[in-house]
């Protein structure tokens, strides 16, 4: 039978002034550090984790849980004004948003970021909710087949990437082999080079911050401001209204925003995947399903709203399943395990059980810190926006030292700075000659997903065989959503060639 | 022969694709001289033949197109759009970031950042002493107070501070 008193205990939890302002100072701090390249959603919640040890369980997740929200919007801000995402979740973002802001539509730009993130976190809050007994069955479901593919359905947005899908695939395939570099779960060290730091795997965010964000401080050189047209003092009333405008153009896109936050939802409650794999499959399919696909990539409002969405939507899923599992999807819900260890509990079924006002709780906080997120987002927007005005040879300088800062900030070690030096000079070349970054990125981020579960899938079946996948209900859904989504990549690739070869036979 | 020619002027075409070729073919034999050979190379097999093909295609793809007299491949006219033209600039962020990260574990943070962000607005060509004089110290201390003391993230420290 349906009980309210645990729904009621916890919205009593939050009828608290100090719970909302703690609501409030996470989104901001979360905002804020998210925009600094480097300075990721986890470790601004570990930074903070100590502080939540004198709070109330209530408090101290919920502060944590607006830091995480707060995050995942503020790492599209440098994402969307400067090309250079704050952590990897916001790579997706920048494939339009960054476009926009050279079209002298960063506010735009940003208030779109804005209303999706919010809408997004919103969603989730709501997912998290009313189905969260259901992601957990659904996701229970995943087993290593299942993420395999999912991770595959997440690559297949790299053949989309780019015009030359020959470039794109080179460069994906280079970033997949380098996401297995490590110890493997046999105990393997693959291509570390003698180097220890590399036992845990190529560092993602240097790698991010130097291939994408470096790289592009030398093409920003050569040019006076960040987005043409700018040098002019900014009219806050005027950036307001631009801002308020994207808030409007997201409302023009419902179908894109809930199913962006469904997928988001879905992939963030698996194990592993998280908010850059959710936004990938997000984008790709709104790109699939678009009237325009061929906008996307040069500031189509379908790709950022879908990016964003789904990635903030992500943290519903990913805490669905660190709540009701125990299982952290990720580095941010497994510092946020942490957090309630810290509070003497253990996050799993029996938290249901036990706390249950507590866990309702902290689901409304989510709500709460969505609605907070708007407010916020808009004022940081606001000011940020501002930093296009900057003239390049002084706005450079500062993004250097402050990427160099966010990447030490990582792991404390000088290593992850050189590593992100070497992605830099990749970058460079890879731009030169037209190579899609992204690709690289997005295969270093998968790459350990595919690895380790297509080695977990080997070693539970002893074999591996087409069999494994088509045998299974969700994997067989899975490859006919890779299917579906690599059909017109392979149409186009087949209409490029028939012209390519009819051209060739005329001449 | 023609191509070939076209081959040689254009061959930084292939700077990429070769430097990710040989990476590949690197790994890939290092990984097969491991032991357990079949688990370790699960992944690693088939993404390097593909890497191996694609490499293939593009090469025989621009030959066809050479045979054929059209230049190069279309691109997404980003490339074209934004190319490195102030060189001096460019030459001397490239040189100063690389003696600035060697440099932040014997000189520290605070210090080589000051150094680092005072010089490249010189070669920047940054007219106002004002931004010159106060814009370096004032963000080197800001971010030193903002992780160090306040977020307790340890930047590196040198010799002076």
């Amino acid at each position: 039978m349906f009980d309210a008193a645990p729904i009621l205990e916890g919205l009593a939890l939050l009828a608290d002034w100090k719970v909302m302002a703690i609501i409030l100072l996470g989104v901001f701090f979360g905002i804020i550090t998210g925009a600094i390249p480097g300075f990721s959603t986890p470790l601004a919640i570990s930074i903070m984790l100590p502080l939540t040890y004198p709070m109330s369980p209530v408090l101290g997740i919920a502060f944590l849980t607006a830091i995480y929200a707060g995050g995942n919007f503020g790492s599209s801000i440098s994402s969307i004004l400067l090309n250079i995402p704050g952590s990897p979740q916001a790579i997706v973002t920048g494939f339009d948003g960054n476009p926009m802001t050279k079209q002298g539509r960063a506010s735009e730009a940003l208030g779109m970021a804005v209303a999706s993130s919010a809408m997004g976190n919103l969603l989730g809050a709501i997912f998290l909710i009313l189905v969260m007994p259901l992601i957990v069955t659904v996701a229970l479901m995943f087993g290593p087949p299942e993420l395999f593919l999912v991770g595959v359905l997440g690559l297949t947005v790299i053949a989309a990437l780019h015009n030359s899908f020959l470039k794109a695939i080179i460069a994906g395939g280079f970033g997949v082999l380098l996401g297995t570099v490590g110890m493997t779960s046999t105990g393997a060290i693959r291509g570390t080079h003698g180097y220890f730091e590399l036992m845990d795997g190529i560092p993602v965010i240097p790698a991010l911050i130097g291939l994408i964000g470096f790289s592009e401080l030398f093409y920003m050189l050569q040019q006076r401001y960040v987005a043409g047209g700018s040098g002019s003092k900014g009219d806050s009333q005027k950036n307001l209204h631009r801002l308020l405008y994207g808030f409007g153009r997201v409302l023009k896109h419902p179908v894109t925003v809930l199913k962006s936050s469904t997928i988001g939802v879905i992939i963030g409650a698996l194990p592993g995947a998280g908010a850059t794999v959710a936004s990938v499959v997000s984008y790709n399919e709104a790109k699939r399903s678009s009237r325009k696909p061929e906008e996307f990539g040069a500031g189509a409002e379908e790709g950022l709203i879908s990016a964003e969405s789904a990635n903030n939507a992500s943290e519903g899923g990913a805490l669905a399943t660190m709540l009701s599992l125990g299982i952290p999807g990720g580095l941010a819900t497994a510092v946020m395990v942490g957090a309630f260890m810290l509070q003497g509990l253990i996050p799993g079924p029996r938290l249901f059980i036990d706390h249950q006002g507590l866990v309702y709780g902290i689901m409304f906080a989510q709500i709460v810190a969505s609605f907070f997120l708007f407010m916020a987002g808009l004022l940081v927007s606001l000011y940020a926006a501002k930093v296009i005005n900057i003239p390049t040879i002084v706005l450079i300088p500062l993004i250097a030292v402050f990427s160099v800062a966010g990447t030490y900030a990582i792991s404390l070690q000088m290593f992850d700075v050189k590593i992100m030096l070497f992605f830099a000079a990749l970058g460079i070349l890879m731009r030169k000659y037209d190579y899609p970054l992204i690709a690289v990125i997005l295969g270093i981020i998968l790459g350990p997903i595919l690895d380790r579960q297509l080695m977990r899938t080997f070693q539970g079946a002893g074999e591996l065989s087409l069999g494994i996948f088509l045998n299974r209900p969700v994997s067989l859904i899975l490859l006919c959503m890779i299917l579906f989504c690599l059909a017109p990549i392979a149409l186009k690739i087949y209409r490029n060639t028939r012209e390519s070869l009819g051209y060739v036979k005329r001449t | 022969m023609g191509f070939l020619r076209e081959l040689g002027r254009k061959g930084g075409e292939f700077i990429v694709p070769s430097i990710m070729l040989a990476y590949a073919t690197y790994y890939y034999l290092e990984v097969s001289a491991l032991p357990r050979r079949e688990v370790n190379l699960l992944l690693i097999q088939p993404v390097y033949f593909v890497i191996l093909a694609a490499f293939l295609v593009l090469v025989a793809a621009y030959v066809c197109r050479s045979l054929a007299g059209k230049n190069g491949q279309a691109t997404n006219g980003e490339a074209s759009e934004r190319k490195i033209t102030n060189k001096v600039a460019t030459l001397s962020f490239a040189v100063l970031t690389v003696a600035y990260v060697y440099g932040l574990g014997w000189l520290g943070f605070v210090v080589s950042s000051w150094l680092y962000m005072t010089l490249l607005l010189m070669f920047f060509s940054v007219k106002s002493w004002l931004i010159i004089a106060a814009f370096p110290a004032g963000t080197a201390l800001f971010i030193y107070l903002t992780f160090d003391m306040w977020l307790s993230i340890p930047l590196p420290k040198g010799i002076l501070f």
